[in-house]
Protein backbone atom coordinates (compact mmCIF):
# COMPACT_ATOMS: atom_id res chain seq x y z
CA UNK A 1 0.00 0.00 0.00
CA UNK A 2 2.69 2.32 1.19
CA UNK A 3 4.76 1.34 -2.71
CA UNK A 4 0.90 1.94 -4.04
CA UNK A 5 1.15 5.67 -2.35
CA UNK A 6 4.04 6.67 -3.31
CA UNK A 7 3.79 5.69 -6.66
CA UNK A 8 0.93 7.86 -7.25
CA UNK A 9 2.52 10.99 -5.48
CA UNK A 10 5.59 10.35 -7.31
CA UNK A 11 3.22 10.80 -11.03
CA UNK A 12 0.99 13.27 -9.43
CA UNK A 13 4.44 15.09 -9.22
CA UNK A 14 5.65 14.34 -12.78
CA UNK A 15 2.27 16.24 -14.12
CA UNK A 16 2.81 18.76 -11.77
CA UNK A 17 4.04 21.96 -14.03
CA UNK A 18 6.48 23.54 -11.68
CA UNK A 19 8.66 27.12 -12.40
CA UNK A 20 11.53 26.00 -13.43
CA UNK A 21 14.06 28.93 -12.00
CA UNK A 22 16.74 30.01 -14.17
CA UNK A 23 19.98 30.74 -12.50
CA UNK A 24 20.17 34.02 -12.06
CA UNK A 25 23.62 35.67 -13.08
CA UNK A 26 25.76 37.02 -10.41
CA UNK A 27 25.37 40.95 -10.66
CA UNK A 28 28.92 41.48 -9.26
CA UNK A 29 30.59 40.22 -12.46
CA UNK A 30 28.09 42.13 -14.68
CA UNK A 31 28.05 45.43 -12.72
CA UNK A 32 31.94 45.27 -12.87
CA UNK A 33 31.67 44.75 -16.63
CA UNK A 34 29.26 47.77 -17.37
CA UNK A 35 32.06 49.77 -15.55
CA UNK A 36 35.04 48.73 -17.05
CA UNK A 37 33.41 49.28 -20.45
CA UNK A 38 31.57 52.82 -19.15
CA UNK A 39 35.54 53.44 -18.23
CA UNK A 40 36.93 53.07 -21.68
CA UNK A 41 34.30 54.85 -23.14
CA UNK A 42 34.39 58.04 -20.73
CA UNK A 43 38.10 57.72 -21.50
CA UNK A 44 37.58 57.47 -25.49
CA UNK A 45 35.25 60.37 -25.67
CA UNK A 46 37.52 62.59 -22.88
CA UNK A 47 40.48 62.39 -25.46
CA UNK A 48 38.41 62.91 -28.62
CA UNK A 49 36.89 66.17 -26.97
CA UNK A 50 40.09 67.25 -26.11
CA UNK A 51 41.91 66.55 -29.70
CA UNK A 52 38.69 68.88 -30.72
CA UNK A 53 38.94 71.48 -28.95
CA UNK A 54 42.87 71.95 -29.36
CA UNK A 55 42.14 72.11 -32.83
CA UNK A 56 38.98 74.78 -32.65
CA UNK A 57 41.62 76.58 -30.19
CA UNK A 58 45.09 76.28 -32.38
CA UNK A 59 42.79 77.90 -35.51
CA UNK A 60 43.10 81.01 -36.90
CA UNK A 61 39.46 82.67 -37.70
CA UNK A 62 38.24 86.08 -38.31
CA UNK A 63 34.96 87.96 -37.13
CA UNK A 64 33.67 91.09 -38.42
CA UNK A 65 31.15 93.79 -37.19
CA UNK A 66 30.15 97.17 -35.02
CA UNK A 67 31.49 97.75 -31.77
CA UNK A 68 29.18 98.40 -29.59
CA UNK A 69 30.82 98.19 -26.32
CA UNK A 70 34.77 98.23 -24.99
CA UNK A 71 35.27 97.46 -21.69
CA UNK A 72 39.28 97.75 -20.58
CA UNK A 73 40.36 94.25 -22.36
CA UNK A 74 36.98 93.01 -24.02
CA UNK A 75 35.20 94.84 -26.65
CA UNK A 76 32.22 93.56 -28.18
CA UNK A 77 30.91 94.00 -31.81
CA UNK A 78 27.34 93.26 -33.41
CA UNK A 79 26.48 91.64 -36.55
CA UNK A 80 23.26 90.51 -38.06
CA UNK A 81 21.70 90.99 -34.45
CA UNK A 82 24.48 89.05 -33.01
CA UNK A 83 27.04 89.97 -30.13
CA UNK A 84 30.68 88.52 -30.37
CA UNK A 85 32.97 89.78 -27.63
CA UNK A 86 37.07 90.12 -28.56
CA UNK A 87 39.60 90.27 -25.23
CA UNK A 88 42.54 92.43 -26.48
CA UNK A 89 45.96 93.41 -25.08
CA UNK A 90 49.24 95.11 -25.82
CA UNK A 91 50.28 92.99 -28.24
CA UNK A 92 47.20 92.92 -30.33
CA UNK A 93 47.88 95.21 -33.81
CA UNK A 94 45.08 97.40 -34.57
CA UNK A 95 45.15 99.19 -37.68
CA UNK A 96 42.95 102.03 -38.63
CA UNK A 97 41.44 103.16 -42.11
CA UNK A 98 44.72 104.55 -43.43
CA UNK A 99 46.56 101.43 -42.63
CA UNK A 100 48.62 102.96 -39.73
CA UNK A 101 48.81 101.40 -36.43
CA UNK A 102 46.77 102.71 -33.58
CA UNK A 103 46.75 102.17 -30.16
CA UNK A 104 43.81 100.20 -27.91
CA UNK A 105 42.71 103.45 -26.78
CA UNK A 106 41.66 104.97 -29.79
CA UNK A 107 39.11 102.31 -30.51
CA UNK A 108 35.47 103.77 -30.32
CA UNK A 109 32.02 102.34 -30.67
CA UNK A 110 30.16 102.72 -33.56
CA UNK A 111 33.31 101.44 -35.95
CA UNK A 112 33.58 98.37 -38.17
CA UNK A 113 36.04 95.96 -37.84
CA UNK A 114 37.39 92.29 -38.45
CA UNK A 115 39.44 90.93 -35.99
CA UNK A 116 41.98 87.98 -36.42
CA UNK A 117 43.27 85.34 -34.08
CA UNK A 118 42.28 82.25 -31.75
CA UNK A 119 39.51 81.55 -29.81
CA UNK A 120 39.88 80.38 -26.20
CA UNK A 121 38.52 77.90 -23.94
CA UNK A 122 35.43 80.11 -23.25
CA UNK A 123 35.01 81.08 -27.08
CA UNK A 124 35.96 84.68 -27.04
CA UNK A 125 38.40 85.66 -29.66
CA UNK A 126 41.96 86.95 -28.32
CA UNK A 127 42.61 89.40 -31.01
CA UNK A 128 45.89 89.41 -32.36
CA UNK A 129 45.46 91.68 -35.03
CA UNK A 130 41.58 94.30 -35.87
CA UNK A 131 41.20 96.31 -38.79
CA UNK A 132 39.28 98.49 -39.66
CA UNK A 133 36.78 97.94 -42.49
CA UNK A 134 33.82 100.01 -44.73
CA UNK A 135 30.35 98.35 -43.54
CA UNK A 136 29.88 98.26 -47.62
CA UNK A 137 32.31 95.61 -47.66
CA UNK A 138 30.54 93.38 -45.63
CA UNK A 139 26.96 93.26 -47.14
CA UNK A 140 26.12 92.12 -50.47
CA UNK A 141 23.55 93.74 -52.22
CA UNK A 142 22.62 91.44 -54.87
CA UNK A 143 19.32 89.56 -55.67
CA UNK A 144 19.95 85.96 -56.98
CA UNK A 145 16.53 84.54 -58.31
CA UNK A 146 14.94 81.84 -60.80
CA UNK A 147 13.01 83.21 -63.58
CA UNK A 148 10.91 83.87 -67.31
CA UNK A 149 11.86 86.68 -69.67
CA UNK A 150 8.07 88.33 -70.40
CA UNK A 151 9.65 90.87 -72.20
CA UNK A 152 12.98 92.45 -74.30
CA UNK A 153 13.28 95.40 -75.51
CA UNK A 154 14.61 95.56 -79.02
CA UNK A 155 16.26 99.20 -78.35
CA UNK A 156 18.54 99.00 -75.90
CA UNK A 157 20.26 95.98 -73.72
CA UNK A 158 17.21 95.70 -71.17
CA UNK A 159 14.75 92.46 -70.54
CA UNK A 160 11.96 92.19 -68.00
CA UNK A 161 11.86 89.20 -65.77
CA UNK A 162 9.29 87.63 -63.38
CA UNK A 163 10.71 85.37 -60.90
CA UNK A 164 8.80 82.08 -60.11
CA UNK A 165 8.63 82.58 -56.82
CA UNK A 166 6.27 86.12 -56.77
CA UNK A 167 4.81 86.51 -60.34
CA UNK A 168 3.63 89.83 -59.02
CA UNK A 169 7.18 91.23 -58.93
CA UNK A 170 8.71 91.99 -62.29
CA UNK A 171 12.43 93.10 -62.45
CA UNK A 172 13.43 95.70 -65.13
CA UNK A 173 17.44 94.19 -65.66
CA UNK A 174 19.88 96.00 -67.65
CA UNK A 175 22.75 94.26 -69.13
CA UNK A 176 26.46 95.74 -69.36
CA UNK A 177 28.06 94.35 -71.96
CA UNK A 178 31.00 95.53 -69.95
CA UNK A 179 30.30 93.84 -66.77
CA UNK A 180 27.81 91.44 -67.01
CA UNK A 181 28.89 87.74 -67.77
CA UNK A 182 26.21 85.44 -69.69
CA UNK A 183 26.21 81.52 -69.43
CA UNK A 184 24.56 78.18 -70.16
CA UNK A 185 23.86 75.91 -67.28
CA UNK A 186 27.71 74.49 -68.29
CA UNK A 187 29.02 77.60 -68.09
CA UNK A 188 29.83 78.51 -71.86
CA UNK A 189 29.65 81.61 -72.54
CA UNK A 190 26.88 83.04 -74.44
CA UNK A 191 25.45 86.60 -76.17
CA UNK A 192 22.37 88.38 -74.54
CA UNK A 193 21.12 87.44 -77.96
CA UNK A 194 20.50 84.10 -76.42
CA UNK A 195 17.99 86.00 -73.79
CA UNK A 196 14.74 85.84 -75.51
CA UNK A 197 11.02 86.78 -74.57
CA UNK A 198 10.21 83.03 -72.62
CA UNK A 199 13.95 81.99 -71.87
CA UNK A 200 14.25 80.74 -68.14
CA UNK A 201 17.18 82.44 -66.60
CA UNK A 202 19.23 82.26 -62.86
CA UNK A 203 20.26 86.19 -62.38
CA UNK A 204 22.46 87.63 -59.79
CA UNK A 205 20.99 91.44 -59.70
CA UNK A 206 22.05 94.63 -58.23
CA UNK A 207 19.91 97.79 -57.72
CA UNK A 208 20.73 100.70 -59.54
CA UNK A 209 21.88 103.38 -57.51
CA UNK A 210 19.31 105.65 -59.32
CA UNK A 211 16.77 103.80 -59.39
CA UNK A 212 15.76 101.28 -57.05
CA UNK A 213 13.77 99.35 -59.10
CA UNK A 214 16.01 99.14 -61.62
CA UNK A 215 18.43 95.99 -61.71
CA UNK A 216 22.08 95.66 -63.58
CA UNK A 217 22.63 92.11 -63.91
CA UNK A 218 26.25 90.57 -62.28
CA UNK A 219 25.34 87.28 -64.05
CA UNK A 220 22.83 85.69 -66.10
CA UNK A 221 22.52 81.56 -66.50
CA UNK A 222 20.21 81.28 -69.40
CA UNK A 223 18.42 77.42 -68.87
CA UNK A 224 16.81 77.36 -71.82
CA UNK B 1 0.09 -5.32 -9.86
CA UNK B 2 0.07 -4.68 -13.39
CA UNK B 3 -3.72 -3.45 -12.58
CA UNK B 4 -2.79 -1.60 -9.81
CA UNK B 5 0.20 0.23 -11.42
CA UNK B 6 -1.65 1.51 -14.03
CA UNK B 7 -4.59 2.62 -11.77
CA UNK B 8 -2.27 4.62 -10.09
CA UNK B 9 -0.50 6.21 -13.17
CA UNK B 10 -4.00 7.42 -13.80
CA UNK B 11 -4.74 8.47 -10.37
CA UNK B 12 -1.20 10.37 -10.52
CA UNK B 13 -1.86 11.61 -13.78
CA UNK B 14 -5.43 13.19 -13.00
CA UNK B 15 -3.75 14.82 -9.88
CA UNK B 16 -0.80 16.05 -11.22
CA UNK B 17 -3.51 17.63 -14.23
CA UNK B 18 -5.77 19.07 -11.77
CA UNK B 19 -3.13 20.81 -9.30
CA UNK B 20 -1.51 22.27 -12.84
CA UNK B 21 -5.17 23.67 -14.05
CA UNK B 22 -5.77 24.78 -10.45
CA UNK B 23 -2.84 26.73 -10.34
CA UNK B 24 -2.98 28.71 -13.80
CA UNK B 25 -7.10 29.10 -13.00
CA UNK B 26 -5.84 31.04 -9.68
CA UNK B 27 -3.16 33.18 -11.46
CA UNK B 28 -5.42 33.83 -14.58
CA UNK B 29 -7.89 35.29 -11.98
CA UNK B 30 -5.42 37.26 -10.38
CA UNK B 31 -4.20 39.12 -13.19
CA UNK B 32 -7.19 39.06 -15.13
CA UNK B 33 -6.31 40.36 -18.86
CA UNK B 34 -8.00 43.76 -19.64
CA UNK B 35 -11.45 43.55 -21.45
CA UNK B 36 -11.66 43.97 -25.23
CA UNK B 37 -12.00 47.88 -26.34
CA UNK B 38 -15.37 48.28 -27.99
CA UNK B 39 -15.28 50.69 -31.16
CA UNK B 40 -18.12 53.17 -29.94
CA UNK B 41 -16.68 56.04 -32.83
CA UNK B 42 -20.21 56.94 -35.17
CA UNK B 43 -19.47 57.88 -38.48
CA UNK B 44 -19.29 61.39 -37.96
CA UNK B 45 -16.01 61.17 -36.03
CA UNK B 46 -15.21 58.45 -37.97
CA UNK B 47 -15.11 60.78 -41.16
CA UNK B 48 -13.57 63.93 -38.67
CA UNK B 49 -10.95 61.35 -38.02
CA UNK B 50 -10.41 60.71 -41.64
CA UNK B 51 -10.60 64.71 -42.38
CA UNK B 52 -7.64 65.00 -40.02
CA UNK B 53 -5.61 62.35 -41.13
CA UNK B 54 -6.02 63.64 -44.72
CA UNK B 55 -5.18 67.41 -43.22
CA UNK B 56 -1.65 65.81 -41.73
CA UNK B 57 -1.12 64.18 -44.85
CA UNK B 58 -1.33 67.40 -46.52
CA UNK B 59 0.87 69.03 -44.04
CA UNK B 60 3.52 66.77 -44.12
CA UNK B 61 3.76 67.34 -47.74
CA UNK B 62 4.05 70.79 -47.59
CA UNK B 63 6.45 70.45 -44.81
CA UNK B 64 8.37 67.66 -47.12
CA UNK B 65 8.75 70.53 -49.51
CA UNK B 66 10.07 73.12 -47.27
CA UNK B 67 12.54 71.16 -45.83
CA UNK B 68 13.16 69.27 -49.15
CA UNK B 69 16.08 71.65 -50.47
CA UNK B 70 19.22 71.88 -48.15
CA UNK B 71 22.78 73.10 -48.73
CA UNK B 72 25.64 72.09 -46.61
CA UNK B 73 29.28 73.49 -47.09
CA UNK B 74 32.10 71.65 -46.22
CA UNK B 75 35.08 73.45 -47.26
CA UNK B 76 36.20 76.37 -46.29
CA UNK B 77 34.60 76.96 -42.79
CA UNK B 78 32.88 80.31 -41.88
CA UNK B 79 35.00 82.73 -40.48
CA UNK B 80 37.96 80.62 -41.36
CA UNK B 81 41.29 82.68 -42.77
CA UNK B 82 43.19 81.38 -45.56
CA UNK B 83 46.24 82.74 -47.23
CA UNK B 84 46.18 81.91 -50.34
CA UNK B 85 44.26 83.70 -53.15
CA UNK B 86 42.37 80.58 -54.67
CA UNK B 87 39.82 78.88 -52.98
CA UNK B 88 38.25 75.21 -53.40
CA UNK B 89 34.94 75.00 -52.56
CA UNK B 90 33.21 72.48 -51.90
CA UNK B 91 29.57 70.63 -50.34
CA UNK B 92 26.68 68.93 -50.96
CA UNK B 93 22.74 70.05 -51.85
CA UNK B 94 20.54 67.78 -53.55
CA UNK B 95 21.34 66.18 -57.05
CA UNK B 96 21.74 68.82 -60.05
CA UNK B 97 21.21 72.23 -58.05
CA UNK B 98 22.52 75.41 -59.63
CA UNK B 99 24.86 77.07 -56.65
CA UNK B 100 25.26 80.04 -57.30
CA UNK B 101 28.25 82.08 -55.67
CA UNK B 102 28.30 86.31 -54.83
CA UNK B 103 31.19 87.55 -53.88
CA UNK B 104 31.43 91.26 -52.94
CA UNK B 105 32.84 92.15 -56.11
CA UNK B 106 32.35 88.64 -58.41
CA UNK B 107 29.72 86.07 -59.12
CA UNK B 108 30.36 82.18 -59.67
CA UNK B 109 28.10 79.09 -60.18
CA UNK B 110 28.36 75.44 -60.41
CA UNK B 111 25.96 72.48 -60.87
CA UNK B 112 25.87 69.40 -57.64
CA UNK B 113 26.69 65.81 -59.38
CA UNK B 114 23.99 63.39 -59.13
CA UNK B 115 25.12 62.43 -55.69
CA UNK B 116 24.34 66.14 -54.76
CA UNK B 117 28.08 66.73 -54.01
CA UNK B 118 29.82 69.52 -55.66
CA UNK B 119 32.68 71.26 -55.95
CA UNK B 120 34.47 75.23 -57.31
CA UNK B 121 37.65 76.75 -57.60
CA UNK B 122 37.36 80.69 -56.98
CA UNK B 123 39.43 83.86 -56.72
CA UNK B 124 38.97 86.01 -53.49
CA UNK B 125 40.17 89.09 -52.58
CA UNK B 126 42.48 90.58 -50.30
CA UNK B 127 41.25 91.01 -46.75
CA UNK B 128 37.08 90.28 -46.02
CA UNK B 129 35.27 88.06 -48.46
CA UNK B 130 31.42 87.59 -47.53
CA UNK B 131 30.67 84.43 -49.62
CA UNK B 132 26.80 84.04 -49.96
CA UNK B 133 25.37 80.64 -51.59
CA UNK B 134 22.23 80.24 -53.66
CA UNK B 135 21.44 76.85 -54.00
CA UNK B 136 18.43 76.55 -56.86
CA UNK B 137 17.03 72.83 -57.17
CA UNK B 138 14.74 72.13 -60.52
CA UNK B 139 11.88 72.86 -58.86
CA UNK B 140 12.91 76.16 -58.57
CA UNK B 141 12.82 76.57 -54.48
CA UNK B 142 15.80 78.53 -53.37
CA UNK B 143 17.75 78.29 -50.10
CA UNK B 144 20.81 80.98 -49.00
CA UNK B 145 23.81 80.62 -47.22
CA UNK B 146 26.79 83.16 -46.09
CA UNK B 147 30.10 82.53 -44.65
CA UNK B 148 32.88 84.58 -44.18
CA UNK B 149 36.30 83.71 -45.70
CA UNK B 150 39.62 86.21 -44.87
CA UNK B 151 42.59 85.99 -47.42
CA UNK B 152 45.14 87.55 -45.23
CA UNK B 153 49.08 86.95 -45.03
CA UNK B 154 49.60 89.11 -42.31
CA UNK B 155 51.17 87.50 -39.13
CA UNK B 156 48.77 86.76 -36.79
Amino acid sequence: MKKYILFIITTALLFNTTQILAQTPTPETKDEDIQKIRETVQQKVSEKLQQMENKTINKKISIIGTITKIEEDIITIERKNMSRSIKIDDETIIVNNRKTTIKNEDLTTGQNIIAMGYKDNSQVLLAKRIVFIEKKDTQIDKIVTIGNVVDVSQSSPVFVLIPHKNKEIQYQITIDNKKTKIVNKEKQKITSKEIKAGSKLIVSISPTPENNKNYIANYIIVLN
Amino acid sequence: MFKQIFIAIIIGSFLGLSLTTAYFYSKNKNNPSPPPVENTTTEEEKTEEQNTNKQEENNSDVQENISTIFLDIFTPENESIVEKENLSISGKTNPNNVIVINTLNDTFHTVSKESGEFDIEISLEPGINILHFTAISSDDTQIEKEILVTYSTAKI
